[in-house]
């Protein structure tokens, strides 16, 4: 690899040979290791399948060592990507060091909405399918309130969720969740405001994977498009990191559909309208007020985010009416919060500090309330590893 | 069969093709002839009606000579000349028609800036049609008309009065072409030269002059039985060829970007290259990314980009609507359920599993109120 300047034409010319010669030997036998790759592995720590509704199932880790936090977790996940992001290989998952640090961890996987769930509403997201995961972890572990960690538009979900519901969490933790839509340097935020989303919605029903796909690659699409894959040539030698890249691919592209109805609030009331942080928002005809939110809240946030803005995320801590906040501000972008080697080693460890301290407190659990289709739901659990499969057909409450 | 029937009939290709030697030395003869007739300001080519008159003549000359002859003359004595004769005068009504408007295209190609260079100019058409016009007012009261009789004048004048009326319906698919077509050209040229202001004006222009024209036949009513389904067709051609225009702007505007990010990426590795050094390829590459990104990026910061690319993404939704449309009228033929009938489907069944939610709670919160004995 030549990075340094040449002082001849001759020089230079050989230099650039080197490289070519270079970059084709490690495109070659980076090839050899593409095709002999079988599946992808993602999503490696083990855990069950405990509940389901419709589309959407909740998964229970399973614990990994002594559980230090006495209250369980509850992730919520973005409705755009899959929830495996944050458990994409193992020397690099969010969960797996959640897990370590002591944790009893449950994640909801939203699904791949169907053209069947194009009228399904923020509110049935928000109120129904995550209050109903809320409810079953609540019954399920005898815990009156539970901790709630929220990612990226799951974390704007789980503060809406929070504020209407404050008496069924415990701890809240938003993950680079989108609360003030106000944002100059957000080219999603500029670009939302054009956008006719009773178009969109009307024409595709259930808005396809593909069309946020281009969305996000036009963000920084000389980077995602271009040197993206040009990069790939300098590490397709080394299998283990083609093995990464290929992980991300698979994520990044894993996109499902967006339910109509539930994107048209999203774009109109949050993008456009940014009634959340005005006090606007109705959800199923309730208003949601963030002052309603008085659980302990911890921040995060990224400041290299051009997905979700810093701007976007740093009002919650000031806007809701707890007294104990904190904002946690890491020098990293979006998919570095999850994947990072920074945040392996920040975050995770801030998160379980501070859910185990406040945590402390939190009374016994009663009796587990779970009724018997609950329990049914976890004697009907699939398989404990590797949930790659789309959901099965059916939407029964097992 | 007489004998000398049998000898004239005797070698009946022979004779046909002595006919057509004949007929052939004749239109020879004709072409001859008529070719040397000068015509005040008009070449002998542009002047077919003398031309026609005098070769009927002469072909009706030779048609006769041949009436004897086995074909005509036994099978059809006389007719050959007479049809001729009368084909003649009715050939020479609709030549003398055409000669008025050759005789119109030289009076305007004459009173343009440009004479003959300038015919196929807007302005020049118009001219044209108009002394066209009235050329054929002039003709339509010549003497030409008068064997045919009052009527045919009275025929002759409706017939100008619909031409007109058609030209002006058709004039508002072509007039706006004709009236666009000098910009359209000055912006293709100058764009063809790199001038990217002037392609994003010639998109501009294009739309504009169809939505004046095409873009209204697409769109007017459609009429019968298949309306309906005409209709959307017809839309969703309209709504497709917006849809490449929004591309067009859109793309247009993107590669003007690219433009100047690539002469400010040229600049910087000429910085780099100060003092004999030569950047490496890498160098070079990483140049060119972070130049490219951040000139986008600026430019996908502002509102115009941000408009234009709704623009074209709502184009290009109501593209996809129309034609959704135009294939359910196809499918509904078809034993297969249409898109709209499983929304209605789909509609129902999430009222209903919302309902049955419902009810479901509110079954589990009697049961909890039954379980504590309230």
């Amino acid at each position: 690899m030549h990075k340094n300047p040449s002082k001849t034409v001759d020089e230079a010319l050989h230099n650039f040979s080197g490289d070519w010669v270079d970059v084709n030997r490690k495109y070659l036998t980076g090839m050899e290791h593409l095709l002999s790759m079988r599946d992808i592995e993602v999503d490696n720590s083990p855990k069950t399948e405990v509940f389901r509704e419709d589309k959407v199932r909740l998964f229970h880790y399973e614990p990994v060592g002594e559980q230090t936090c006495r209250v369980p977790l509850l992730i919520s996940y973005a409705l755009v990507n899959r929830y495996y992001m944050m458990d994409l290989q193992s020397d690099r998952s969010l969960i797996g060091n959640l897990l370590r640090g002591g944790l009893d961890i449950y994640i909801i996987d939203w699904g791949y909405p169907s053209k069947m769930d194009q009228f399904l509403t923020m509110e049935d997201y928000i109120q129904g399918y995550l209050n109903n995961c809320v409810d079953f972890v609540r019954g399920e572990t005898g815990h009156d309130a539970i901790n709630l960690l929220g990612v990226c538009q799951g974390g704007t979900f789980s503060t809406i969720y929070t504020a209407l519901n404050p008496d069924k969490i415990k701890n809240l933790v938003c993950m680079v969740a989108p609360i003030d839509f106000r944002s100059e340097d957000g080219l999603l935020n500029i670009w939302a405001q054009d956008i006719d989303v009773d178009s969109l919605v009307d024409t595709y029903g259930v808005v396809p994977g593909w069309f946020m796909n281009y969305g996000f690659l036009m963000l920084k699409p000389f980077q995602l498009i271009i040197d993206k894959y040009v990069s790939m040539l300098d590490i397709m030698h080394d299998r283990e990191a083609l093995s990464n890249f290929v992980r991300m691919e698979k994520w990044i592209f894993d996109s499902p559909g967006q339910a109509g109805e539930t994107i048209r609030k999203f774009i109109k009331d949050l993008y456009q309208g940014n009634k959340l942080i005005k006090g606007e928002l109705e959800i199923g005809g309730e208003r949601v007020d963030l002052k309603m939110l008085t659980c302990p809240l911890l921040n995060i946030y990224g400041t290299k985010d051009h997905l979700v803005p810093p701007e976007c995320s740093r009002p919650l801590t000031d806007l809701v009416g707890s007294k104990d906040t904190e904002a946690m501000e890491l020098p990293i972008g979006h998919i570095g919060m999850y994947v990072s080697s920074k945040s392996q080693k920040v975050l995770a460890p801030r998160i379980v500090s501070w859910l185990t301290e406040r945590s402390a407190t939190a009374p016994a659990p009663q009796k587990a309330k779970t009724n018997a289709k609950t329990k049914a739901a976890a004697k009907h659990a699939s398989a404990p590893r590797a949930d790659n499969a789309k959901p099965r057909p059916g939407s029964s409450r097992k | 069969m007489s004998e000398e029937q049998q000898g004239k009939g005797g070698d009946p290709l022979g004779q046909w093709l002595q006919f057509w030697q004949a007929s052939a030395d004749n239109w020879q003869r004709a072409v001859g002839q008529t070719a040397s007739n000068p015509a005040a300001g008009v070449p002998d080519w542009l002047n077919p009606a003398d031309s026609w008159k005098q070769w009927t003549e002469k072909w009706g000359q030779a048609m006769g000579q041949a009436q004897g002859g086995p074909i005509f003359g036994a099978a059809m004595p006389g007719a050959a000349a007479d049809t001729l004769g009368r084909m003649a005068p009715g050939s020479e009504l609709f030549l003398q028609m055409g000669q008025r408007w050759l005789q119109a295209v030289l009076e305007s190609a004459a009173k343009g800036p440009g004479g003959a260079g300038e015919m196929l100019s807007p302005d020049s058409l118009q001219e044209m049609q108009a002394v066209w016009q009235q050329q054929l007012a002039k003709f339509a009261e010549s003497a030409a008309m008068q064997p045919f009789g009052p009527a045919a004048s009275t025929w002759m004048g409706g017939v100008m009065n619909l031409s007109a009326l058609g030209q002006t319906v058709g004039g508002r698919l072509s007039v706006p072409w004709g009236d666009a077509a000098r910009d359209l050209g000055v912006a293709w040229q100058q764009a063809l030269r790199g001038d990217h202001e002037a392609l994003r004006e010639f998109t501009k222009t294009w739309k504009e002059t169809y939505n004046k024209t095409y873009g209204k036949l697409l769109q007017a009513p459609m009429l019968g039985s298949g309306r309906e389904p005409q209709e959307r067709l017809m839309r969703s051609l309209d709504a497709y060829v917006d849809y490449l225009a929004a591309i067009h702007e859109f793309t247009t505007a993107l590669e003007k970007v690219g433009r100047q990010a690539g002469g400010r990426w040229i600049a910087k590795v000429q910085d780099l290259s100060t003092g004999g050094a030569i950047p490496s390829h890498r160098t070079i590459y990483r140049l060119f990314l972070s130049t490219f990104e951040e000139n986008y990026a600026e430019v996908f910061r502002s509102k115009e980009y941000s408009v234009l690319q709704a623009r074209m993404v709502d184009a290009g939704l109501r593209f996809k609507r129309r034609l959704d449309g135009a294939l359910e009228d196809v499918l509904e033929a078809l034993p297969v359920p249409t898109d709209s009938e499983m929304k209605e489907l789909y509609q129902a069944f999430y009222e209903l599993r919302r309902t049955v939610k419902q009810q479901q709670r509110r079954i589990d919160e009697l049961e909890r109120l039954v379980a504590k004995g309230q």
